[in-house]
């Protein structure tokens, strides 16, 4: 009896120190662990097993929700396509804007990350065509929710495959959040703002991040949601 | 294994049914295996993180006691709010299957040798399940590396094989659990 315990330590035991130790580095991560690109996007994004190009932070444009200001950071690679990540944004997103946001503790930088379809890649230019007119994060919402309430709510996932976020579908789920409506829709059919969505794609794939949502928190890769108490646990460790 | 009831299928189930209670009616084992949920939940939902749950083990400047919540017992908590339905039953029957399996194990263990013990006790369906990840939804899982070697890089592929592991390692538990609970009555009718 002892020895099939002793038997089931050193099993359960290894099965540990494996989850400990094959960890890649970071930037293993970057150059193997290359996420699902649809050559059909619109954007030139990075381009299986090539390692990505370097970014500067520091002087990125950045897509925050909640105030710029907050002290706390958590970095948010999303696909406005992901079910999971409308999923978060409806769910463990806006708890963390009644708790953490709205109280001015904590903001998330928003990171594009497309690469499930073509409108992922349209969907993601809005987001900073949006912000050129201060109307971001009335954007960022408002796709999400639309993507939500439409068809992931009741559960049709497949229609995360199909083409829907036309532009002018877009022009119409972002209604007031911005100003000027033509400027977005010329904004969204032109590749002005491809060149910053590319280094959020760098940044994922330095940092190690293989899908979506996948987040950065501290300097620490999260590849998938996180429940509200972990992050609750994070969070609070910085405050 | 010789001792293996030789008998018509619904026997057979009957007898393993009743071997399953049996190891259940011990309290011991049903703590054992609510260990082993949190155990075998906490594997597949932290697979896709390992870097980080070493950081919340190891480094994150909190008490052990709200580190050990952190990878055991918050992930699972909330799994529906975290997961979407289909993916949250999916972890939690493999968790709860892999728990019951484990305190199975562990009773035979303790009344036979080792070499008794049936060969397919439950460890392809962990692995099954390792490889199939916590996040079927998120376009990823630990098989990506793996599947774009072989060419394969499209999201809906990986999310689609990683249900299917994460369903195969399920059924493979469960015939792990019906042969265990026919070893178990084998054992009492041996007793008597």
């Amino acid at each position: 009896m002892n020895k099939a315990f002793i038997w089931i330590a050193i099993v359960l035991g290894g099965l540990f120190g494996l989850f400990m130790l094959t960890a890649p580095t970071t930037e293993e991560a970057a150059r193997n662990n290359t996420p699902s690109v649809d050559t059909s996007s619109p954007l030139d994004l990075a381009t299986e097993n090539a390692a990505p190009k370097q970014v500067d932070e520091s002087t990125k444009t950045k897509l925050f929700i909640g105030s710029s200001t907050a002290p706390v950071t958590l970095v948010e690679y999303g696909d406005f396509k992901c079910p999971a990540c409308g999923q978060f944004h409806q769910v463990i997103g806006q708890e963390l804007r009644q708790k953490y946001i709205d109280t001015g503790q904590l903001k998330i930088e928003f990171r594009n990350f497309p690469f499930i379809g073509p409108d992922s890649g349209r969907a993601a230019r809005g987001t900073y065509c949006a912000h050129n007119q201060g109307g971001f994060q009335a954007y960022h919402d408002a796709v999400y929710d639309y993507m939500w309430d439409t068809y992931y709510a009741s559960g049709n996932y497949a229609s995360e495959f199909e083409d829907i976020l036309t532009t002018d579908l877009l022009i119409e789920i972002a209604g007031d959040s911005v100003a000027d409506q033509d400027k977005l829709r010329s904004c969204i059919d032109s590749d002005d703002v491809d060149s910053i969505i590319n280094d959020d794609v760098a940044l994922a794939q330095w940092a190690g991040v293989t899908g979506t949502p996948g987040f950065t928190f501290d300097g620490q890769k999260i590849n998938g949601p996180l429940s509200i108490a972990t992050l609750e646990t994070l969070i609070n460790t910085k405050l | 294994m010789s001792n293996t009831i030789k008998a018509p299928l619904s026997i057979r189930l009957k007898a393993s049914a009743r071997g399953f209670l049996a190891v259940f009616t011990d309290l011991r084992y049903v703590a054992i295996a609510a260990l082993g949920i949190l155990f075998f939940g906490s594997l597949v939902i932290w697979s896709l993180n390992l870097e980080f749950a070493r950081y919340v083990l190891l480094e994150l400047p909190v008490s052990l006691g709200v580190r050990l919540q952190t990878i055991f017992w918050d992930p699972l908590w909330s799994i529906f709010t975290t997961y979407n339905n289909t993916q949250a039953l999916g972890i939690m029957l493999f968790s709860v299957l892999s728990g019951l399996n484990s305190a199975m194990l562990i009773y035979v263990l303790k009344r036979q040798s080792f070499r008794n013990i049936p060969k397919k006790s439950g460890f392809g369906g962990t692995v099954f399940a390792v490889l199939a990840g916590g996040c079927v939804a998120c376009g990823t899982s630990i098989l990506a590396p793996l599947a774009a070697t072989f060419g394969a890089t499209s999201g809906a592929f990986l999310r689609d094989l990683s249900t299917m592991l994460n369903w195969a390692a399920s059924l493979l538990i469960i015939y792990s659990i019906y042969k265990l609970g026919l070893l178990v009555a084998t054992m009492q009718a041996k007793n008597r």
